[in-house]
């Protein structure tokens, strides 16, 4: 064959969770059809990755109750979909607390927590008297129509004993140990510490390799080959038992050589290569002899062969020689010569009555001899004749009667063993005897020779018959079970071949994806590192697992070298930059599309970084966050001022501290209010320049609202679990004002223009005269631009249309 | 009294900043790179004015905030966004900032390069 051809790759997008990767490609995959058949069957028996058994998770809010540093409930609301959030805050506002509370409402336990031990890990309760933890984060899941809630609360003082429970919406709660995330919890934990980052750059080879192949996400498609390798072991253990066993058998088959049975049982075996005769085993098996069961056959023979009753044969003889007696005791007698002699005259009278008047003897020509009163006379002469004859006929008769009821008992059976051929011969040749004399003389003594030769003959063929079920019988049973499994094993086999094909192809996929994936691993944390090192000379050349998951040796390989020397320069990193390397490996984890986690928690990230790789990580984040909810908490005020230098986009808290322990969460700022603050900047700009006030400020306020729009095209799109590409795609467009709008407002992109504007006019509070403001902000894009006497009112109203069009109108469940 | 000086152009500026880089002036590091930060700023925001200059008249003399959020609608937004970022970054190496030290050698190197990249992007829009 010259079909050497790779299996042809669809063009499936590679950022679709693993199960539905591995579908499309056996959907696209040429082999035979039970091969195909058995892997679908694998697929489905595997518990799917959590990211296609539930939508990708966002938090829409939380509340902490009772929790570390935060006394009395404090809430905050996040925006629930892609995008960057900062929480910032002095040290000890409670920041951390509210980053931690949320990370035990999903696991029951922190990251810090399980560092530290017990005398430092201080006490987790609030310290407020009558406290009662809890902590309720509100989480939108895509594809439902409302939100579901995760509820975590303490029923006593222990930390570790914790109740918690999820409620999705429309299905009943279920402890929060139970959810459909639990297991990506431990592959693509969505939460990240400033402790974290320095453990993974210091932990053992094997664990980070670990860290790093979970992030591949081909765990369950190697838990399928598991599945199949288990099968095939199954089946080719009970193959080799059968194979074993037959050699066993074989040997213990031959030592009967005097038994058909196993005779045949061999034949029937075949060989290894050639399999057994299943019908010839069945007959075996069933007890019919076969054909060419010739000893077996002859030894029934015998035992089933019965010779002559003596008894009867010497009665028959007796009476036949009592007859013989009587008959020659008649014969020559006038008995006999009575009847010769009424013969004669019957005849004379006979020829009397054909031949009227004619009176003369036939037999000596007398004239009128046979005269009518001859007649009369002769005629009373035949009766009387006949009468005295009778005894003669008797006598004749009741011979034959005995002579053939003699006979009737010289039975020859159909086949004669031939061990007793001469006895029944002997037998046999009684009836060719002529003279019932000495049939009778002889008869009962032949029958008892016989009749004892076949009771001695067939009383040894059952024994010999008995002993040799005795060896068979266990041999039967050995013969029975191995056809069953053999039977069984032949019935498997294209099944196991099946099984080989379909784990060489499981195989190549998962090395194919493997490799694959570690090179856009690779890629994206190259990415992230040139980020983030800036103007460092160190560089990542490489990111290799060595070794197979199952070896103790397998370690992760980061190939970092100096100003390109190639130099090992893990040792020479400062800790920030080892930071920055333990972010690069580690945020890829949060965009891999096996995750159900939308939402990424990183506790901050900047220490230790100088001001330039604080700029670049403001850059990651936001490529982060166009993908997913990035939450960061951060002590440090230069992350929000990166952001808000390079123009990202970002939403910020501020976290305070009131008196005692009441922490409040401030929203700073958002996309909308960014746009917005940059309008009002601009408008109180003084000797603004009229073309910029014409152009420059329509654009910032449309910015804003295209800002609003987006938050609520999400929101509508996450409801009606509609595809995040596709919005991706649409924010992307140039020409995003209108279909953005018609998603926002509608929850479809297909309305046009008036439609949008009637339903602005609608939900805005000026009605039509602030669909026209929304005018003046597309206008600024064209040559005229738009004419605003009053910039700071402008931008004002323009605030509040936004305000009403961010947020759709939640819908009824 | 030094004498008042006159228009200082792009490429005086960033002669300057090179010679502060190259070590040619007797002061510390950090003074040196502050000093050369400070030149790069002046050449950046010089570039900047030049670019918006050409587009509206007046729109140089209205607040760095106001002509940086101009830019955007004026020039190449990616072009924007950059000047924006090497720009916030320049200043805040100009400042003592109670919690940053003073930038490395190889950042303001970076920032040379980005500037000097960033006049001519503007120069052509």
């Amino acid at each position: 064959m010259t079909d050497i051809a790779p299996p042809a790759a669809p063009p499936v997008s590679e950022s679709l969770p693993i199960a539905e990767i591995a579908v499309a490609r056996l959907a696209a995959a040429t082999m035979s059809r039970s091969v195909s058949a058995l892997l679908s069957e694998a697929f489905a028996a595997v518990e799917t990755p959590a990211a296609t058994a539930i939508g990708r998770l966002y938090v829409e809010s939380v509340a902490v109750t009772d929790y570390r540093g935060i006394g009395e409930r404090t809430w905050f609301r996040l925006a629930p979909r892609p995008g960057v959030t900062l929480v910032v805050g002095r040290n000890g506002a409670g920041k951390s607390s509210l980053a931690e509370a949320l990370e035990t409402a999903f696991t029951g336990t922190n990251s810090r927590w399980e560092r530290q031990d017990d005398a430092r890990r201080g006490s987790w309760r609030n310290l407020r008297a009558g406290a009662t933890p809890k902590v309720e984060v509100k989480l939108s899941v895509a594809g439902d129509a409302g939100l579901g809630q995760l509820t975590r609360t303490w029923p006593a003082d222990d930390f570790e004993t914790s109740t918690g429970v999820f409620k999705r919406h429309g299905d009943p709660a279920v402890p929060a140990r139970d959810a459909p995330w639990v297991a990506a919890l431990r592959e693509y934990r969505p939460f990240l510490s400033y402790a974290d980052l320095g453990n993974l750059i210091s932990d053992k080879a094997s664990r980070q390799y670990d860290a790093v192949d979970r992030i591949l996400g081909l765990g369950y498609l190697v838990e399928v080959d598991t599945l199949l390798k288990a099968e095939q072991s199954r089946l080719t253990a009970a193959a080799k038992r059968v194979d074993e066993e037959l050699t066993a058998l074989e040997a213990a088959l031959e030592d009967l050589p005097d038994e058909d049975r196993a005779t045949a049982s061999i034949v029937a075996l075949g060989s290894k290569k050639k399999g057994p005769d299943f019908t010839a085993l069945d007959a075996l098996l069933a007890n019919l002899p076969a054909a060419d069961d010739d000893g077996l056959a002859e030894l029934r023979l015998l035992a089933s062969m019965r010779g002559p009753e003596p008894e009867r044969v010497v009665e028959a003889a007796d009476r036949l020689r009592a007859a013989v007696t009587v008959a020659a005791s008649v014969r020559g007698t006038s008995a006999e010569d009575a009847t010769h002699r009424a013969d004669l005259l019957d005849r004379a009278l006979g020829h009397l009555a054909r031949h009227a008047g004619d009176t003369a003897c036939p037999v000596c020509g007398t004239a009128g001899a046979l005269s009518a009163s001859w007649a009369a006379q002769a005629t009373a002469q035949v009766d009387a004749l006949r009468e005295e004859g009778r005894a003669a006929v008797d006598a004749s008769r009741q011979l034959a009667t005995a002579e053939n009821a003699l006979r009737a008992l010289i039975q020859i059976p159909e086949q004669i063993p031939p061990a007793l051929s001469a006895q029944w011969a002997a037998w046999e040749r009684g009836r060719t005897v002529r003279d019932p004399a000495l049939l009778a003389q002889h008869a009962p003594g032949v029958a008892r020779a016989l009749a004892d030769a076949c009771a001695v003959a067939s009383r040894e063929a059952a024994a010999q018959l008995a002993a040799r079920d005795e060896k068979w019988r266990p041999l039967y049973t050995r013969l029975a079970t191995w056809t069953e499994q053999a039977r069984a094993a032949a019935h498997a086999a294209p099944r196991r071949a099946d099984l080989v094909r379909a784990r060489r192809w499981l195989d190549a996929l998962i090395k194919d994806l493997r490799a694959k994936r570690l090179a856009r691993f690779e890629a994206q944390a190259q990415q992230i590192w040139e980020q983030l090192r800036q103007e460092s000379g160190i560089s990542l050349a490489k990111v290799r697992l060595d070794g197979k998951e199952s070896s103790n040796l397998r370690k992760l390989i980061l190939d970092v070298s100096l100003d390109d020397a190639r130099a090992p320069a893990l040792a020479v990193m400062s800790q920030g930059e080892q930071h920055s390397l333990a972010l690069a490996l580690f945020l890829p984890r949060a965009r891999t599309a096996d995750s159900p986690f939308g939402f990424l928690l990183i506790d901050d990230p900047v220490q230790s970084m100088d001001p330039a790789k604080v700029h670049g990580l403001a850059r990651v984040l936001h490529e982060l966050g166009e993908e997913r909810q990035i939450i960061v908490f951060t002590h440090d005020t230069r992350l929000q001022r990166a952001f808000a230098s390079q123009e990202l986009a970002v939403t910020v808290f501020e976290v305070e501290r009131d008196k005692g322990s009441k922490v409040r969460v401030k929203p700073v700022t958002n996309p909308v209010e960014q746009a917005l603050e940059d309008a009002r900047a601009l408008a109180k700009t003084s000797n603004l320049p009229l073309a910029a006030l014409s152009h420059v400020l329509p654009g910032l306020c449309r910015l804003a609202l295209e800002n609003a729009f987006i938050e609520a095209a999400w929101i509508r799109q996450y409801r009606s679990g509609g595809s995040e590409q596709e919005l991706q795609a649409l924010i992307a467009r140039a020409d995003r004002f209108i279909p953005l709008a018609s998603l926002a407002l509608f929850g479809g992109t297909g309305h046009t223009k008036p439609d949008v504007e009637a339903e602005l006019a609608k939900v805005c509070p000026g009605g039509w005269h602030d669909v026209d403001l929304v005018r003046q902000c597309q206008a600024g894009s064209h040559p005229g631009g738009a004419q605003i006497a009053d910039p700071s009112r402008f931008v004002y109203r323009l605030s509040q249309i936004a305000d009403a069009v961010r947020r759709p109108a939640a819908v009824t469940p | 009294m030094t004498p008042v000086p006159g228009p200082v152009t792009i490429g005086e500026l960033l002669r300057t900043a090179d010679l502060l880089l190259a070590g040619g002036v007797e002061a510390s590091a950090a003074s040196r790179h502050r000093g050369a930060s400070l030149a790069l700023r002046t050449t950046l925001e010089i570039a900047v004015n030049r670019a918006v200059e050409a587009q509206v008249t007046g729109l140089a003399q209205v607040s760095v905030r106001a002509r940086m959020l101009c830019l955007r609608f004026y020039t190449d937004p990616e072009t924007a966004r950059r000047a924006n970022a090497i720009w916030s970054q320049v200043c805040l190496a100009c400042h003592y900032h109670r919690y940053e030290i003073g930038p490395t050698h190889a950042q303001v190197v970076a920032w040379r390069r980005e500037v000097a990249a960033l006049i001519s992007l503007l120069a052509d829009s």
